[in-house]
């Protein structure tokens, strides 16, 4: 393991736990934007540089392990909302997003890290791209959709109490968010059941067999039906709004679930560890 | 050469002061032709309901404050200077450049951000130049602020949060509704504030308006002004699924819309949500109708919150256009400073302008022979070979004029150029700040 490595993430998981706080802060105080958004900016830096040694230590696609996905996926996340925060010079969306991202490099840090050379042979390079890949744009999708949601609640909550806070000033107006949250996992859907069919198809070509009783496949199943549901209520029932919103939140956390717990449970999924 | 300002504002000096210096508009070429026979360089006159303020250039700093003070209480028509002097903010230098920034910024403002004074700066610096009172100085400055205000408005948000209470009303059915094209209104009561939102609602995009009054022939009489369409008040309740935002600001004494109609529309409006604004004292809408899931009740208090946060938003915002204004007090500097060594430069390539113009018609007569192609190839070569030697002393001396050592610069080559006596033009010197 390169030396640099774990100094640059244990760097950058500090990082953005300091800019979540100050996002959160943010919320209610105007000070906290600052402090927030440079902090932001400094933690993805020091992402960025430690996603860098990483690709040189492994040489591979950074997905291949827990901990690789984990940290390549809060990097891809973090540079989209990186983009929207310099060019809209609008930085609403980070008091939700900022928890999540921070969360994940801590446990990314505690992760396990098995030895490149046991992992490289293992993975055929189609499932990477396929199963791997496509899952992972449908995760993003899924996470844009969590943020429209949780910045729908918030904005929600402050028409009602009548809170005009600094994040008030800075968000879109609640059917934006909600046609925006729907529209995300209206994409993130199809990724999500392209990525489980190109499993499917593997687990025939490899196992001769489409069907593993494995816990994460069970378990992804109930994702893409949490998110299929959602779709099916917008479509048939015009449906939106506060459960719509609540509904993309309860989501993501699913999501959380089947990528930090149930891999670990699951004996397909494990990644060697 | 010296910049100095003086004036009154609403912060300064009582209406009564105001309003006697206030310049009509008819007056103002009357009042700036008696600011050209001052003995000043340069004046601007800026002349608002809220501030009266004069720009000028001038030698000697005290000379121009005697000035400026004799000449508003001429423009004044008042007797005594001295009754006007504890009204009067007086700066010099950066000083003055700064205030004029901060004027143009809307940061001097009764309502922080407003747009309107950087209209009446542009007019103000307008009629000066036509009046023919601007000189170089000045001309800067004033291109400049406008400059500057038009910066804090596009880069900030000092100018966008509604400030009063109609335009509030508009901006929360914003936060809802991504647009307010095609919605509907209702408006229950004909009151003067309740017409002004529906204005406000109608500019933004609100195309069908009901009107719901205790008298129908008032409803009517209003439907015709605004357009729209008048129902009597017994079937308000019938209408309210089909609108978007209903305003309220009937003289009842009691809840003109109660929690049960409304919960019968929200049910046919399948959650689509429905902003209520009640504007009425005593309130028209039952406070309870705002517990209900897609319904925004809004009281007037409630509007007249939203407002105040919305002046704190706006100086929050302005912290962000000090810092342009700082930006923009550099460059003004650098301006400055580069003009002390602007004669020098000019005397430079003046000569050596001269030089080559003399060589290039020797040159010329010595070779009778030449086609014109030749000649113009030729005198194109010296025009080159002088811009070329002459660029980075050019450059150089601007530089260090911009950091103020240009001094020995321009006495070392005036001297090394043989230039005729060049006086080093002192740059402004600093404010008492």
């Amino acid at each position: 393991m390169s030396p640099f490595l774990p100094i640059l993430m244990a760097g950058s998981a500090a990082l953005y736990t300091l800019a979540a706080v100050a996002h959160v802060f943010y919320m209610f105080r105007r000070d906290f934007d600052l402090v927030a958004r440079w902090s932001t900016r400094a933690a993805w830096l020091v992402q960025t540089l430690g996603l860098i040694a990483l690709l040189m230590h492994t040489g591979r696609a950074p997905v291949h392990t827990l901990f690789e996905f984990a940290f390549f996926f809060t990097w891809l996340m973090m540079t989209n909302y990186i983009a929207i925060e310099v060019l809209r010079d609008n930085q609403a969306a980070g008091s939700f997003l900022m928890p999540v991202i921070a969360a994940v490099q801590i446990v990314c840090v505690a992760l396990p890290k098995p030895a490149p050379e046991r992992m490289a042979a293992e993975f055929p390079i189609s499932l990477i791209g396929w199963h791997i890949g496509v899952t992972m744009l449908g995760y993003g999708f899924f996470f844009a959709s969590f943020v429209a949601g949780a910045l729908y609640l918030l904005q929600e909550r402050n028409l009602r109490l009548k809170r005009w806070g600094p994040v008030y000033y800075r968000v879109p107006s609640l059917e934006t968010l909600d046609i925006w949250g729907g529209r995300f996992v209206y994409i993130g859907f199809p990724l999500l059941t392209i990525g489980m069919l190109s499993g499917l198809f593997f687990a025939h070509v490899t196992w001769t067999t489409f069907w593993q009783a494995d816990l994460k496949v069970i378990f992804t199943m109930a994702v893409w039906l949490v998110y299929g549901g959602y779709l099916l209520m917008r479509k048939l029932w015009g449906w939106g709004g506060r459960k719509a919103a609540w509904w993309s939140v309860a989501g993501v956390v699913g999501l959380l679930i089947n990528y930090f717990v149930v891999n670990l449970l699951s004996s397909l999924h494990r990644y060697g560890v | 050469m010296q910049i100095a300002m003086i004036g009154l504002n609403f912060k300064t000096a009582p209406v009564a002061i105001r309003e006697v210096l206030a310049v009509p508009a008819e007056a103002i070429p009357a009042a700036l032709g008696r600011l050209s026979a001052l003995p000043l360089a340069e004046g601007v006159l800026l002349s608002t309901c809220n501030r009266t303020e004069v720009y000028a250039v001038g030698e000697n700093v005290d000379e121009l404050f005697r000035a400026l003070t004799g000449y508003l209480a001429e423009v004044g028509t008042i007797a005594d200077p001295a009754g006007i002097q504890p009204h009067l903010y007086m700066h010099q230098g950066f000083e003055a450049v700064e205030h004029l920034f901060r004027v143009a910024c809307g940061l001097d403002s009764m309502v922080i951000g407003e747009t309107q004074i950087l209209g009446q700066v542009r007019d103000a610096y307008r009629d000066s130049t036509s009046a023919d009172t601007v000189g170089k100085v000045l001309h800067q400055l004033f291109e400049q602020a406008i400059a500057v205000g038009k910066r804090a408005q596009s880069e900030t948000r000092i100018g966008q949060s509604a400030v009063s209470v109609s335009y509030a009303a508009v901006e929360l059915a914003k936060k809802v509704f991504r647009t307010l094209d095609g919605r509907r209104c209702m408006a229950i009561g004909a009151g003067d504030t309740a017409k002004l939102t529906v204005k406000h609602l109608q500019a933004s995009g609100v195309k069908d308006i009901i009107i719901a009054n205790r008298t129908l022939e008032r409803a009517e009489a209003l439907a015709r002004e605004i357009g729209g369409t008048a129902i009597p008040m017994a079937e308000m309740p019938s209408h309210l699924q089909h609108v978007d935002v209903v305003i309220s600001s009937t003289g009842a004494p009691g809840y003109v819309l109660t929690k049960q109609h409304l919960a019968e529309a929200i049910r046919l409006r399948r959650g689509r949500p429905i902003f209520l604004f009640d504007i009425a004292v005593p309130r028209d809408i039952d406070p309870e109708t705002g517990t209900l899931e897609g319904a925004f009740l809004y009281d007037i208090d409630d509007l007249q919150a939203v407002v105040n946060a919305n002046l704190q938003e706006r100086a929050e915002e302005g912290k962000r256009a000090v810092r342009i204004i700082e930006e923009e007090l550099d460059k003004f500097r650098s301006w400055l400073a580069a003009q002390s060594v602007v004669p020098t430069i000019k005397l430079l390539r003046d000569k050596v302008e001269s030089i080559r113009e003399q060589e290039l018609s020797r040159t010329l007569n010595r070779l009778p022979d030449l086609t014109d192609r030749e000649r113009a190839i030729i005198e194109q070569m010296s025009v080159v070979l002088v811009n070329k030697i002459l660029n980075a002393p050019t450059q150089r001396l601007k530089g260090m004029a911009g950091e103020g050592t240009a001094g020995e610069a321009i006495a070392t080559v005036s001297k090394l150029f043989d230039l005729p006596g060049t006086e080093v033009e002192p740059a402004l010197k600093e404010g008492r700040g």
